[in-house]
């Protein structure tokens, strides 16, 4: 039997238990900002698509600013905006624009989504390279999509595969921009597979004979050899289409912070947006800003 | 001694930690799924505070939008001509509102649209005669501006689970679908494919360990087995992503490789060392006795393992079964690289499918936190928190049964 001292010792030890994993979970932000140029901690997170170049950003910020440290993680942009309203990140990435009920959970933290247009992007659909199609029109492409093609027969004269749509998961910035610029908003067919990042979409589609997908620019024109890029409305994929506007699915690649950028983030915007930020852009694959 | 003592607490803390943190876990699940049995996409319909009509009915209602009550009159209301007003974009709740009152047609031509919510709000405010249809949040926000005569709401609450549709982004809002049917036949799918896979090779090879091999191949293979089940589940994945997939698409001439099949045989493989290591030792436990006396009556050895020693450790075997399933089913990574995740109600081991671990993990990061997408994932974990307990209860119970534990 428990004698009450005993139970007195065993509920102490169960508080100190407790104690030690909440305090395990505390946390210390940095601040910005330094005598000798910007010093302190620069964390951001998001996009898939704009995750390899945030982090080429990243590097050559830090060569050029030693006393600041820039982290940088995926997650999809849903997932970099939530945890920007969740004051765990300074700066989202996110390759598609926030929603409208983002806006509305930011302002009910009394925070502000404010938005940078770090570059541009063109979304490549992409086929494997046995299926002999080179271009769709967009309602063709939708129907595909949608799931109202199921064969490629129609579109690819004797080529008789069953058509398996690769698809994003929601969170994805590319996933929503697709949604909206090629499916005007539609629901994707219920059967597509979802894969979690561009590069295995690239992997999927390379591997899937029947298959087709779409994926950021960058992805695929460092992908040629495995995938095949499809013109859309006559307009095949490129910086020079997305550039002078010619390509339909196009959108801006945008950083968010709460609010306009101050701190750490000046320094690191005027770096992302000036010459050698856009370089990078370039090399990328990414379309800059002109 | 007083280090008996201080043992005896430090054991009783963790106890004590273990059991309340269980208890959290189950509270916090609960607290989180519960919103979902709550109305929602709720509409009212509303009117100036100075209109005298108080309560209409959906029929009322109905008629009202469609312009065929034309007069306050009608309603009980005084002699003045009804002032309607709509949106000029349904979505969001007011799909609901369509589907339901306005049985799917749209409302009077003669109904002045307006773009927003708010701006709905306003008007009914500001016009004595107006009425309109907005959102519950916004009509709750305008105070006693605008009077609500009647308020209609998706009540299913949890029914909604039961659907066969998971849908819970939408493009346009107002569309969701909460059905977790798809997911938990995906999760019972994979894991009874798994399960049928792991088992023979479990438990041959927890009867070869422990029955045939001399002690020189326990000692490699005993290890060897023990790093399989030591192997992250995302490194497993994404083998099954770029090794298995294609190649399973070749060897049974499938569309994808995507498949539940891909999935199951992942997971198989990380079952397979806990059921073989769980069998082993159930089958070294058998008294030697049996084994002696088998040998005895004149029985050969293969006889005897196969018709004394692995029935006299079944209970045993099964319960190894149950704690490999129970593996199986909560495992989330190597599942969310190789499934397909389509949400799609099949049982055909060839097709995508989207199980209850890889929902909640791909999804969680989407959801707003508090909405309806939040509640019904947490909904999901705590069906796949009381599948796992039923496994686990399950096991005990045919433990017990057979007189062991």
């Amino acid at each position: 039997m428990l004698g009450r001292r005993e139970l007195t010792r065993g509920a102490l030890a169960t508080v100190a238990a407790a104690l030690l994993v909440a305090g395990a979970g505390c946390r210390k932000r940095q601040r910005p900002g330094g005598v000798e140029g910007p010093s302190g901690k620069l964390t951001i997170v998001g996009s898939t698509t704009l995750l390899e170049v945030s982090q080429k950003w990243a590097e050559a910020f830090e060569k050029k600013h030693p006393a600041v440290r820039v982290s940088v993680a995926g997650g999809g942009s849903g997932v970099g905006i939530k945890t920007l309203l969740n004051e765990s990140c300074d700066v989202a990435n996110a390759s598609r624009k926030a929603k409208e009920k983002e806006h509305r959970a930011a302002s009910a933290k009394g925070m502000r989504l404010h938005c940078t247009v770090v570059a541009k992007d063109g979304i490549a659909v992409i086929v494997n390279p046995a299926n002999p199609v080179t271009g769709l029109e967009m309602s063709e492409l939708k129907g595909l999509f949608q799931g109202h093609t199921k064969d490629w027969s129609r579109l690819s004269p004797g080529f008789d595969r069953d058509v398996v749509v690769i698809n994003r998961e929601s969170t994805s910035g590319t996933y929503g921009s697709f949604q909206e610029l090629a499916l005007d908003k539609e629901e994707f067919m219920k059967g597509a597979k979802e894969v979690q990042s561009n590069a295995a979409v690239v992997q999927t589609v390379a591997t899937t004979p029947g298959g087709i997908g779409y994926c950021g620019l960058g992805y695929y024109e460092n992908a040629k050899d495995k995938v095949k890029g499809l013109a859309i409305d006559g307009v095949a994929p490129s910086v020079k289409t997305v550039v002078d506007g010619s390509y339909p699915i196009s959108r801006d690649l945008n950083c968010y912070t709460n609010g306009m950028p101050d701190g750490l983030e000046i320094p690191y915007f005027d770096f992302v947006l000036g010459r050698e930020g856009q370089k990078i852009v370039r090399e990328m694959d990414f379309v800059p800003l002109q | 001694m007083w280090k008996d003592h201080a043992v005896k607490y430090v054991l009783m803390g963790a106890a004590s930690a273990s059991i309340l943190i269980v208890a959290l876990i189950f509270v916090f699940l609960a607290k989180e799924a519960a919103p979902m049995a709550a109305a929602d996409r709720q509409v009212a319909v509303v009117v100036n505070r100075r209109n005298p009509v108080g309560e209409v009915s959906i029929e009322q209602a109905r008629s009202l939008f469609e312009g065929r009550i034309a007069n306050w009159r009608e309603l009980g209301g005084p002699d003045r001509p009804v002032r309607l007003l709509t949106r000029a974009e349904f979505t969001g709740e007011h799909l609901h509102f369509k589907e339901e009152v306005m049985e799917g047609r749209r409302p009077a031509e003669d109904a002045e649209r307006l773009s927003s919510d708010y701006a709905l709000v306003d008007a009914v405010a500001e016009e004595e005669w107006a009425v309109a249809h907005v959102p519950l949040f916004h009509a709750e926000q305008a105070g006693d501006s605008v009077k609500s005569v009647l308020i209609v709401a998706d009540r299913r609450g949890l029914l909604r689970l039961l659907g066969t549709e998971w849908l819970p982004v939408t493009g346009v809002p107002g569309r969701e679908k909460y059905g977790i049917l798809p997911l938990v036949t995906g999760s019972i799918l994979v894991t009874i494919l798994a399960t049928v896979i792991a088992v023979p090779f479990g438990v041959t090879g927890a009867v070869y360990l422990s029955e045939v091999a001399s002690p020189r191949e326990r000692e490699i293979l005993k290890p060897v087995i023990e790093l399989i089940a030591g192997i992250p589940s995302v490194v497993l994945g994404f083998f099954g992503l770029v090794v298995l997939s294609p190649l399973l698409q070749k060897v049974f001439n499938l569309n994808s490789g995507l498949t539940a099949l891909t999935g199951a045989l992942m997971l198989a493989f990380m079952a397979v060392p806990t059921i073989m290591s769980i069998s082993e030792d159930a089958i070294r436990s058998v008294p030697r006795s049996y084994r002696q006396a088998s040998l005895a009556l004149g029985a050969s050895r293969l006889e005897t393992v196969w018709k004394v020693t692995v029935p006299a450790a079944l209970s045993g075997i099964l319960a190894a079964v149950m704690l490999g399933m129970g593996r199986v089913v909560g495992e989330t990574m190597a599942v969310l690289m190789v499934t397909g995740n389509a949400p799609v109600l099949t049982a055909s081991p060839f097709e995508s499918v989207l199980t209850m671990t890889a929902a909640i993990a791909k999804e969680m990061g989407d959801a707003v936190h508090g909405g309806t997408h939040y509640s019904a994932l947490f909904c999901i974990g705590v069906v796949l928190l009381v599948m796992t307990f039923g496994l686990n209860v399950l096991a005990r119970r045919i433990l017990s049964k057979h007189g062991m534990r």
